[in-house]
This record gives structure tokens, C-alpha cells and sequence, in this order.
């Protein structure tokens, strides 16, 4: 699953970056959100761990044994892989703000800084990827197997979600389908955080919080299905 | 009050074959049938079986993670389809794989300590008893090692050593020596002893005759999810 996505990745970049040279990007990217091409990218990459974090930090919590041994516990099972997971979502901003620093530092790159607006979008970001971890969990405890979710987020993370390839060279047919996406808000907006572009930013962070709150609900939802489906059935084993 | 009972508990699972396999057999295995039990404060009651007869699933019912199709099953009063949390506090449970919840880059005495946060047990009082019994379990001088550096068999013995830590009054045990060797199998053995005289309540599974004579102060057998009184010489096996 990861050499596809990997491979879809790289060719997504190709294909973008091939057909329309790098320099028709760049003047995408100057416009659209008032930083160069090394910029947009560097901030795309850098904040994208944020996006993936759940799905990968949760994914842990997947096994039978695990999700048994937590659930004889008197703590809720929602609870558990928060408070166990704080540490690996502290890390993971960590290394976006490291990561992000050294690039600024090695490649001189230069942003503007909206901090209480990056900091929101963040925050927006890590519900977006609990979310996303809590969907994984409840589709796994019922089916077993998460893989069209994880290959629909990476895949769209990296070809649509406007992460290294910007959302305004895209066709128009598939502009539709980066727009139901929620990594376009996220990137979107941090790009505006990290630009000082005109784009006014009300018609994007509404939608992505309010994305956001439903996201959330909907995944909890799925996972209370997912653990009321394993007191039926149990978990991935019969017995 | 009676710890844990047991009353006409039934239980089936649907399998799911291969596509395309022959239907030689009913999809749905039931696994329980009309269970009745009662363990009293202090006993500990060894329940024998063959894989697959249906221990798990019968300490999977009582740990509140799966449900009964009928019947009813409490813990210390509380009823575990609408008081699981509740009867969750009551518990102690190993499960047979017993070694999901650790965190591998953590030490024996970190993992301990956090689970016993789960149940609010003091940190003071958590690290003492975690000493104290990983100390009568094997563990002396590897408090501090991390998890992922210990054998199988020490995990498995690090999984009981957690589950007896909140000192709940009743504990469900799958199977808890299973791959643990002889030398630690009778510490296990005296350990549960001394928590049965400390009226713990203690229900234990395993496959192994001589386990279940010389821990149980009942052993009872669990065969097509039928639940009988033990009979040695008519099972042929004493």
C-alpha cells in the first residue's frame, strides 16, 4: 500500500510538474498565494504529517489484542488511544515545525507569519486527522481492513489535496473533487497563514471548521458502530 | 453477594467460510448453551476445556467485551450488558494473547504504573505492589527494562502481574501460564492461592489437568458449550 501511494504520489507529481514545467507552477503559486514554487512546496510537505498522523498513530491500537486489552480496562476506549496517542501527535508537530524551520534555514525561504491563523489551522488539522484515525479504527474493527481509506487519503493528500500540486492547474473536472477533499482547506488556508495572499480567508476556515466538526462527529459515530458491532461479533477473531 | 454469576448464558457466532467452499455445516457455531454458574467470594474455579471449547468466549462475556445472545451475567452485583464500566472496576482480566496495551519502548515498571493510573490507583501505592509482585513473579533487577526487550514468556508473566496490580476483587484468568516455565508456573500457583485466602475471587481457564487440580478449589469442564462438574474417571482422564 505504501509503494503505491508512493508511486501515485511521484507520478502525480511528474504528470503536474512534466506537462506544465515548473515555471508555469511557480507563477500558480506567486499568484495565488504570494510565495514562490520552493516555498509552497516546502510548506506543503512540511505540514502534511499532520494530515496522516492519525490514521498512522491509531492504526497501532488496530489488533485484536490491543483493542481486548483496552477495552477490559475501565477507561472508555475513545479516551485510551487519545491520552496514548498525545505524545505521538506532539511529535508529529515537532518534527512539521522542525522540518519547516530547517527548510527556511538551508533553502532562505521567506514567509509571512499569521500566527494565531496557522495556529488555528493546525488545531483544525489535528481534529481533521483524529477524525480520520477514528474513521480508520471503526471501518477496521467492522471490515477488517482499512486500505481503500488509507489509499483514498494518501492518494488524495498528494495528487488533489493540494499539497505539492497546486489546486489552480488542475482540470476543472477534478478542481470538484479537490473541493469535497479536507486537505484542500487545510492546505489552502496555511498557505494564506504562511503568504499574506488577498485570498479572503472567511470563505475557506468556515467551511473547514465546520468540515472539521462534522468529520469528527461522523467518526465517532462510525467507531461506536465499530465497537458495538465487536460486542456482537468479537473482535477480528471469532471467538 | 455472590462475586459472579452466571445465568443461562447462550452464545453463537456466525462463521464465515471461503467463497466457494462446500455447506457441510451450519454457518452459525453456537459456542455456549444455556450456561449456569455461580463462584462464590474466595474460591477459585479452574474451567477445563479443549481449544476452541468456548473458555475465551465465556471470559470474554464476563469482561463485558462481547455480549450474550441470552442469559445474564453479573459482577459484584452489577449487570455487565448495562453496567460495563462499572463491572469493568470489579475486574481483573488476562486475556489469552494478554500482551496488547504495553507500550514496547516503556519498562516493566512505567507500563504498570500507567495501567494502574487506568483504574486510579494511587502512584505511590501502584509502584509499591508493582515491586512487590514483580519482584514474587521473576522480575527482580529488570523493573526498568523496557518491554520489548523481554522473552514471551515474561510477557505474558508481566500481563498477570498487571491484571493482579488494581487488586480487584475478581479475577479472570485465560489460560495464564501458557508458555510461562515450571519454575514460574508454581509462583503463579502460590500467588493465586494466597490471593484466593485474601478473598479474591478467581476464575481460571486452561487445557492442562494437573493446572486445574492443583490450582482449583472447583474444576469445572466447558465441552461443546456445555458446562459439567469435572469427572475424572469417566472422562478417562485421571
Amino acid at each position: 500500500m505504501t509503494m503505491i501511494v508512493t508511486i501515485v504520489n511521484g507520478v502525480s507529481g511528474i504528470l503536474a510538474y512534466g506537462f506544465l514545467g515548473s515555471s508555469a507552477i511557480g507563477s500558480v503559486t506567486s499568484t495565488a498565494y504570494n510565495m514562490s514554487l520552493a516555498s509552497y512546496l516546502v510548506s506543503g510537505v512540511a505540514f502534511s504529517p499532520i494530515v496522516t498522523s492519525g490514521l498512522s498513530t491509531f492504526s497501532q491500537y488496530s489488533s485484536p489484542s490491543e483493542i481486548e486489552d483496552i477495552l477490559v480496562t475501565p477507561i472508555g476506549f475513545r479516551g485510551y488511544i487519545l491520552a496514548s496517542s498525545l505524545f505521538g501527535f506532539l511529535t508529529t508537530l515537532a518534527e512539521t515545525a522542525l522540518f519547516f524551520g530547517t527548510s527556511i534555514f538551508l533553502l532562505g525561504l521567506d514567509y509571512s507569519y499569521n500566527l494565531p491563523l496557522l495556529a488555528f489551522t493546525v488545531l483544525l488539522g489535528v481534529v481533521m486527522s483524529i477524525s480520520i484515525g477514528f474513521l480508520a479504527l471503526g471501518m477496521r474493527l467492522v471490515y477488517k481492513q482499512t486500505a481503500l481509506l488509507s489509499w483514498l487519503l494518501f492518494s488524495m493528500t498528494g495528487l488533489v489535496g493540494n499539497m505539492i500540486v497546486p489546486v489552480q492547474v488542475l482540470p476543472e473536472a477534478v478542481r470538484y473533487v479537490t473541493y469535497i477533499t479536507p486537505q484542500y482547506y487545510f492546505f489552502t488556508v496555511i498557505r494564506i497563514a504562511l503568504g499574506n495572499s488577498a485570498v479572503p480567508v472567511t470563505s475557506l476556515l468556515v467551511p473547514f471548521a465546520l468540515y472539521s466538526i462534522l468529520l469528527f462527529g461522523a467518526s465517532l459515530y462510525v467507531l461506536s458502530r465499530g465497537l458495538k458491532f465487536v460486542k456482537r461479533n468479537g473482535t477480528h477473531r471469532w471467538t | 453477594m455472590i462475586p459472579l454469576t452466571l445465568k443461562n448464558v447462550f452464545k453463537s457466532f456466525s462463521i464465515k467460510r471461503e467463497t466457494g467452499s462446500p455447506r457441510t455445516s451450519s454457518p452459525v457455531r453456537t459456542v455456549l448453551k444455556d450456561v449456569t454458574l455461580e463462584i462464590r467470594e474466595g474460591e477459585i474455579l479452574c474451567l477445563l476445556g479443549k481449544n476452541g471449547s468456548g473458555k475465551t468466549t465465556l471470559i470474554k462475556i464476563i469482561s463485558t467485551l462481547i455480549e450474550p445472545d441470552e442469559g445474564e451475567v453479573s459482577v459484584c452485583g452489577h449487570d455487565t450488558r448495562r453496567e460495563d464500566r462499572e463491572v469493568r472496576r470489579h475486574l481483573g482480566v488476562m486475556l489469552n494473547a494478554g500482551e496488547g496495551g504495553f507500550q514496547p519502548r516503556l519498562s516493566a515498571m512505567s507500563n504498570l504504573e500507567f495501567y494502574a493510573a487506568l483504574y486510579q490507583v494511587p502512584a505511590s501505592r501502584a509502584r509499591e505492589r508493582a515491586r512487590s509482585l514483580l519482584q514474587d513473579l521473576g522480575f527482580e533487577g529488570r523493573e526498568w527494562d523496557q518491554y520489548q526487550s523481554f522473552s514471551s514468556g515474561m510477557r505474558r508473566r508481566l500481563a498477570l502481574v498487571r491484571t493482579l496490580l488494581p487488586g480487584n476483587p475478581v479475577l479472570l484468568l485465560d489460560e495464564p501460564t501458557l508458555g510461562v516455565d515450571p519454575w514460574t508456573t508454581g509462583d503463579i500457583h502460590r500467588q493465586l492461592k494466597g490471593l484466593g485466602k485474601e478473598g479474591k475471587t478467581i476464575l481460571c481457564t486452561t487445557n492442562n489437568i494437573s493446572e486445574a487440580k492443583a490450582l482449583g478449589d472447583r474444576v469445572l469442564t466447558l465441552d461443546k458449550g456445555e458446562l459439567n462438574e469435572w469427572k475424572p474417571v469417566l472422562a478417562g482422564l485421571s
